[in-house]
């Protein structure tokens, strides 16, 4: 379980302007997805799990009473030397443990194995992505967390993106997305929402497709979102629009 | 773990040859070729006088390199950050071997500048001009590695960290301006006792004039009737900063956070 607590992190050097205040969340379930619009906070949450950004509050993560570790395809924490891609997976392998067979293996699928004597910081963004994923998933970690993993890749490797992410059904992991279709594929434990910092959930994805948004809170709602500048509500099986009609979280606040 | 892979990384650092050898190597042909052609230099006094430009030329390569290891902190810092939480890699580990492999790699270049040395005096006066006490010049690279790395982590991380660092390059070139300043200082003035010993840098180009001639320097290196220098309190004073700074950075780096960058492409 990932524990949360009172989590605050604030925006460089700018007082009293946070990018989370006062988060408090329990990630119990094994899977998790996290769905939200860009600037929602949902990589600074992945980050503060990581420990790479300073953040006030308290993060507890145990699995089989010790202490968890974290993999991730968030490229940042791979730039321990400007290396190839080849010499960086078998260190951190080394270091952390994991299958260094698996990482060529996924590379290979994505038919990629070009930038495996390719440097770190040369990659493109979509090459980096898929270094990420591979990483994330070859390593021997308790959890993994996953940053946007189809972003940025052409569309035949987006889906293989979407089959590797399959295969993590015996993984742990927390995943944020803006992509509503992609939480429809993975089917999680949980999912929630997060918007503007705050987070909303975990609800079961059984009931994805029973969702629907509002402007006004009509009968019984499970959830009042706060957007930029207008609540929503979430509500079962009536209200405005039906959560699955969109597909991204962007499209339901309108640019808020 | 990382000693090898830190080793070969600042070994193929571009800037490290650019400022840590070429930039060097450029002084010690105008001191050997250009500064040396306008009067003679006694014979009994040139040993002397490749001393001082190998002393000089030293503190000046191993602070580039603490240039070069600013950098290599800074853009790791998210990566270390995530590894100290998340790998068996532990702070101390990670800080004893890469400062092992700072010294060592500094024990090559300065290994490489010291050959140079002797060739350029060879081309010039037909001496091939080397240190009186080698192993002791080997000596003092290592630790030259050890303080300068010590420094730069140390100076990186607390701007990083606490003070909110948004650029690197001023931070990075505090070591150049140390060496070149305190190096040209010693070279032509005497500087107050408690500012001589009470800094690193000074004491370590004493010691290594020391180390070329097996003499004790002169206070004022161009000038060999100046007071000679007290060097007990030189090397006493090279061990307290060498403590100094590898508790400030085993400190520092045990509290890491990643830097704000979000693209950090090297060359």
């Amino acid at each position: 379980m990932i524990r949360v607590e009172n989590l605050t992190v604030s925006k460089s050097r700018k007082k009293n302007q946070y990018i989370l205040s006062n988060l408090s969340i329990n990630f119990e379930d094994p899977k998790n997805v996290i769905i939200g619009p860009n600037g929602s906070g949902k990589t600074t949450l992945l980050k503060a799990i990581l420990g790479i950004i300073k953040y006030n509050g308290e993060i507890k993560c145990y699995f089989e009473g010790k202490k968890c570790n974290f993999a991730t395809n968030l490229d940042l924490v791979y730039r321990l030397y400007n290396d190839s891609v080849n010499n960086i997976s078998k260190l951190y392998i080394n270091m952390i443990g994991g299958d260094y067979n698996q990482f060529k293996n996924i590379i290979e699928t994505f038919k990629m194995t070009r930038i495996l004597d390719t440097k770190i910081y040369k990659l493109s963004t979509g090459e980096t992505k898929i270094f990420g994923l591979a990483m994330a998933y070859s390593l021997n970690a308790d959890y993994i967390l996953i940053d946007e993993p189809t972003e940025n890749l052409d569309p035949s490797r987006r889906e293989l993106a979407e089959r590797l992410i399959e295969q993590f059904v015996s993984k742990r992991y927390l995943l944020v997305t803006h992509d509503l279709k992609l939480l429809k594929k993975l089917r999680p434990n949980r999912f929630f929402i997060m918007i503007s910092g705050k987070i909303y959930g975990g609800f079961d994805p059984s009931i994805f497709d029973r969702l629907f948004i509002s402007r006004e809170g009509k009968g019984n709602y499970i959830a009042e979102i706060q957007g930029g500048f207008s609540k929503y509500y979430l509500s079962l099986d009536s209200g405005d629009f039906p959560l699955s009609s969109f597909s991204s979280i962007e499209e339901i606040l309108g640019g808020e | 773990m990382i000693f090898t892979p830190n080793l070969r990384s600042i070994l193929k650092s571009r800037p490290i040859w650019l400022w840590g050898i070429s930039f060097v190597v450029f002084w010690l042909f105008m001191g050997v070729f250009v500064f040396a052609s306008d009067y003679s230099i006694p014979k009994n006094m040139l040993h002397e006088y490749a001393g001082v430009w190998f002393a000089l030329d030293s503190i000046i390569s191993v602070s580039a390199i603490g240039v070069t290891m600013s950098y290599s902190i800074y853009f790791s810092s998210n990566s270390l950050a995530y590894l100290f939480r998340n790998s068996k890699m532990s702070p101390l580990r990670y800080y004893l071997e890469t400062m092992a492999s700072a010294g060592v790699a500094f024990v090559i270049l300065g290994s490489i500048l010291m050959l140079i040395t002797g060739i350029f005096f060879y081309i010039k006066f037909h001496i091939f001009e080397l240190p009186n006490l080698i192993a002791y010049s080997i000596v003092l690279f290592f630790i030259s590695g050890i303080i300068f790395y010590s420094m730069a982590a140390t100076l990186v991380i607390v701007f990083n960290n606490w003070l909110g660092l948004r650029n690197i390059n001023f931070i990075s070139f505090i070591s150049l301006f140390l060496g070149m300043g305190f190096g040209y200082t010693a070279l032509y003035s005497k500087l107050p006792s408690n500012i001589m010993y009470g800094n690193f840098i000074t004491p370590l180009e004493y010691l290594y004039v020391y180390s070329f001639d097996s003499k004790t320097p002169t206070s004022v290196l161009v000038n060999p009737y100046s007071e000679p220098i007290k060097l007990n309190l030189a090397i006493l004073s090279i061990f307290i900063w060498t403590i100094i700074l590898m508790l400030l950075a085993i400190f520092t780096i045990k509290n890491i956070k990643g830097s704000y960058i979000e693209e950090a492409r090297m060359t």
